[in-house]
């Protein structure tokens, strides 16, 4: 391709800079993003989870150009083809492996959400396995949700913008945060083969009512009693809400590291050792809200309280009303921006959409010359809701020009 | 009556909808406005013309700026909470009440009657 060279969009310090990065893939917009922990006196520059992502953007793109300045607080990125597991460049037998860093903090999530989005516009199937001694399949206390509910509250949403078939997130071993909170030394492996021209426009209008809870306990290296002591606490607070709730309990071993120690190099590690819930709503309308929390990697705290603190979070959840949970907003709201130029609406309740990262989405949308978004009260759902309208931009699929 | 004024001037769509891409504000002030949560200097501000209360926006910034920082550095998706007030929020019976509408199994006709 022999375009003309754009002109940079240029921004800065590192919110959402996994996110940017992912809309200039989309767009094809190349960035500049200065000012990334500028005045941090530990680590200042980008964070090994920050850096990792380029490298997973590099892998699943073809012609992908970063530049990272010395210091590492300025970044150019001119964004390639996303080919997504296409033979070539770094795919074994169809599937790209992409190891996390043992300093990674974030949930493998983390990467999995802004895979996910680019994944239905790739040439061909995404097909990545996220090893290493740095995933972490749990909730983290730096915000990310845990695989399981990526699994449930997220992917099932993209099947409201046609994109349902061979998507499958597979936990192929699990791990929570390790002590010092960092690295876990999980395996995930998302499969994503259904590529679009350009995903549907959705109504999401009606939130509905929340019809039935499920959720998953997990726990590794720890008692399975773990398991059975937050369920029984979550649903003593969510039974008198729904009859149809539904905890499962998954018990794993911790993974072993192998150590790094070369004068006892049999020695092995347990990493990832804890527990945590994850617990999602689903209402009549297929609207889900999700709540997930994990023990914190210095341990101490009773399942029982993780157990409560996650089900009164759901509870938050619900009650902040909307057809998308805060959580899930920017896919949704994205994936809505790079449809059919076409209005797509969606309700969100107004202590979602008065969210800072939601704004700062708006305008990042905006940037990337998205249109903007139509903010009005909604008529139907509960008391304070807002509809907002997304104008899709047809960006669509460059690989599948023609479908 | 400034009371009065500043609980209509809180959730009000139009000023979401100007806010929203208004680049003289940071997010974190959009929605500190929309909620009304604004300190006093912007209220007694309400009335005056736009550049005013920018000028003051910008005057404030820096500190607000510091004390956010050191509670939202990173992005996160699952927000924080306070876990004891949201235990006391969903242990009242009115609170849960409310939200009972929110699920499928809730009785109907006491809403209808009401």
């Amino acid at each position: 391709m022999s375009n003309p060279p754009q002109a940079l969009i240029r921004f800065q310090s590192q919110k959402s800079l996994a996110h940017r990065l992912v809309l200039s893939t989309l767009t094809g917009r190349p960035v500049h993003i200065s000012q990334i922990r500028p005045s941090s006196p530990t680590n200042p520059g980008l964070a090994p989870h920050e850096v990792s992502f380029l490298r997973l953007l590099e892998a699943v793109t073809n012609g992908s150009h970063i530049e990272i300045s010395y210091t590492g607080t300025t970044l150019v990125y001119r964004p390639g083809l996303i080919t997504g597991s296409a033979p070539g460049s770094g795919t074994s037998g169809g599937v790209i492996r992409h190891e996390l860093p043992a300093g990674c903090t974030r949930g493998v999530s983390y990467f999995l959400i802004q895979l996910c989005l680019l994944a239905p516009f790739s040439k061909a199937p995404m097909n990545v396995l996220f090893t290493g001694p740095g995933v972490i399949t749990s909730a983290t206390p730096a915000g990310d949700m845990s695989a399981d509910s990526l699994r449930t509250a997220i992917l099932p949403l993209y099947a409201q913008f046609g994109i349902s078939n061979n998507i499958e997130l597979r936990i192929l071993r699990r791990a929570n945060l390790s002590a010092g909170g960092k690295g876990g030394a999980g395996e995930v492996q998302l499969v994503f083969g259904h590529q679009v021209r350009l995903p549907k426009t959705i109504h999401g209008i009606n939130p509905g009512r929340v019809k039935k809870i499920r959720g998953v306990a997990y726990c590794t290296g720890v008692s399975a009693l773990n398991n059975a002591r937050m369920i029984e606490e979550a649903r003593g607070i969510l039974n008198p809400m729904t009859g149809d709730t539904y905890i499962f309990s998954d018990v794993s071993s911790a993974p072993y590291l192998v150590s790094t120690d070369k004068s006892n190099p049999n020695q092995k590690k347990k990493t990832g050792v804890g527990f945590g819930l994850s617990l999602v709503a689903e209402s009549s309308t297929g609207s889900l809200y999700l709540a997930d929390l994990a023990s914190p990697p210095s341990g101490g705290v009773p399942p029982e309280d993780i157990g409560r603190k996650c089900a009164y979070q759901l509870l938050e959840a619900v009650s902040l009303g909307g057809a998308v949970s805060l959580a899930a907003a920017p896919t949704v709201l994205t994936l809505m921006a790079m449809g059919s130029e076409d209005v797509g609406r969606l309700q969100l309740g107004r202590d979602v959409l008065g969210n800072e990262s939601l704004v700062g989405l708006a305008r990042d949308l905006k940037a990337f010359g998205a249109s903007g978004w139509g903010v009005r009260d909604a008529s139907t759902g509960q008391k304070g809701d807002v509809v907002v309208s997304v104008v899709g931009r047809g960006v669509g699929n460059a690989g599948r020009k023609i479908a | 009556a400034r009371d009065l004024q500043s609980t209509q001037r809180q959730y009000r769509i139009s000023d979401f909808a100007r806010m929203l891409y208004d680049e003289s504000l940071t997010p974190a002030e959009v929605v500190r406005r929309w909620r009304g949560e604004d300190d006093a200097a912007d209220l007694t501000n309400g009335n005056y013309s736009e550049e005013e209360v920018e000028e003051d926006e910008n005057f404030f910034r820096k500190a607000k700026h510091d004390d956010d920082e050191g509670n939202d550095y990173e992005d996160r998706l699952i927000s924080r909470y306070d876990y004891n007030a949201l235990a006391l929020k969903w242990n009242d019976p009115d609170n849960l009440e409310s939200l009972r509408r929110r699920f499928a199994t809730a009785n109907l006709m006491k809403d209808r009657n009401g």
